[in-house]
């Protein structure tokens, strides 16, 4: 019994999560915000900051939330003229580096509202990761962006 | 009078009425433009804007008459866009209240929906009033407004997107009516329209809406 105690624990300290958490590596999500449309839009995004605090890239891979009939990870991107907004395989997420997902950039496109978004309505987000790490986080649905005025 | 006076005095009389002409009339675009921090002139009297035949989200007919007699600032955009089209009308209720501050008249906002396949008047009413009340929207048959796009310079193409696969066609391309969703993308310059209902000038992306309105001034001070 002894043993087969020491083999779990053993286990547990060499398994890829323990050792994301005994190194304090983590993915930290601030100033999120869902875009508040209209009542009839079919459509939204969400956007915040992402700090990989990990010593390597990680990729965001997808994104889960309640009421939406498909998200997809997306960046709009401008020739000078027209803007076109792509659909993405993955954000990348460079090591120990932040990345603002902000309106005509990267964003996060909530298609097919199955449910109202209205704002102030504060919805569960899970973001998942190319390395298995997940965030869960709860998110406010706003008609702009305002905490992060003071950094442009 | 003698017949020479007699023979001159129409002459000078034209010869002045052609010179206050030149003078007042032919205003210095190039002196206007050179100050602008946010926007280019686009007015040529050589290309007047093309005969409207829209309808607003209130299903009544909208026409170049509407245009008249005050400032608008016309946008293409659609409903559907999560992202472009909602920042450009963020930006606009920005402007306004600028505007507002600085005590100027607020040219009429108004949103013309490249999607007319989606965007029908009462979605499009619920999309712009949410932003503004005072916010105008239009729509029209497919046709005519990739027609009325042209003269504007705004172009879009149309992205398919049947879950897995992206693939982009041209606007005048019919939509597969089995198709799970489509995006457009397009251009997002905004165009100030004068009070005689001509495109007077063009706004590109990004918008600075402090910009914008410094610019307006300008122009509103000029016209």
């Amino acid at each position: 019994m002894k043993f087969s105690r020491f083999f779990v624990l053993f286990i547990f300290f060499i398994s890829p999560i323990s050792m994301i958490y005994a190194n304090n590596y983590s993915i930290d999500i601030e100033d999120a915000w869902i875009r508040a449309m209209p009542s009839k839009a079919m459509s939204t995004a969400a956007f915040m900051k992402i700090t990989n605090k990990f010593p390597n890239e990680v990729k965001l891979i997808s994104v889960d939330i309640d009421g939406v009939q498909s998200v997809e990870l997306h960046k709009t991107m401008s020739d000078g003229k027209v803007m076109r907004m792509v659909k993405q395989s993955h954000i990348p997420l460079p090591a120990n580096s932040s990345l603002v997902l902000k309106p005509g950039s990267w964003h996060i496109m909530m298609i097919g509202l199955e449910k109202q978004f209205p704002e102030g309505s504060v919805h569960q987000v899970q973001l998942n990761f190319d390395n298995g790490f997940k965030q869960n986080i709860k998110i406010k649905v706003k008609k702009q962006q305002t905490q992060m005025m003071h950094h442009m | 009078m003698s017949l020479k006076i007699k023979f001159l005095l129409p002459v000078v009389f034209a010869a002045s009425l052609i010179s206050a002409f030149f003078l007042l009339g032919n205003k210095d675009y190039l002196k206007l433009e050179r100050s602008l921090k946010a926007s280019f002139i686009l007015f040529d009297e050589n290309k007047p804007l093309p005969k409207l035949e829209l309808t607003d989200f209130n299903n009544q007919s909208f026409s170049n008459n509407n245009l008249k007699g005050h400032w608008s600032i016309v946008f293409f955009g659609f409903t559907f866009c999560p992202d472009v089209c909602p920042t450009g009308l963020m930006d606009m209720v920005k402007l306004k209240k600028i505007l507002q501050t600085k005590k100027l008249q607020n040219p009429e906002i108004i949103f013309i929906t490249l999607d007319p396949n989606r965007d029908t008047p009462e979605v499009l009413k619920d999309y712009v009033t949410y932003f503004d009340k005072d916010f105008k929207a239009l729509t029209g048959t497919k046709e005519h407004i990739n027609q009325i796009i042209k003269p504007f310079g705004t172009f879009y193409e149309v992205v398919l997107n049947d879950g897995e696969n992206q693939k982009t066609v041209s606007a005048d391309d019919p939509i597969p009516s089995d198709i799970k969703t489509y995006t457009l993308n397009h251009t997002a310059w905004m165009y100030l329209i004068s009070p005689d209902g001509e495109i007077f000038a063009g706004l590109p992306t990004p918008h600075n809406p402090s910009l914008m309105a410094e610019d307006i001034e300008k122009i509103f001070a000029f016209y």
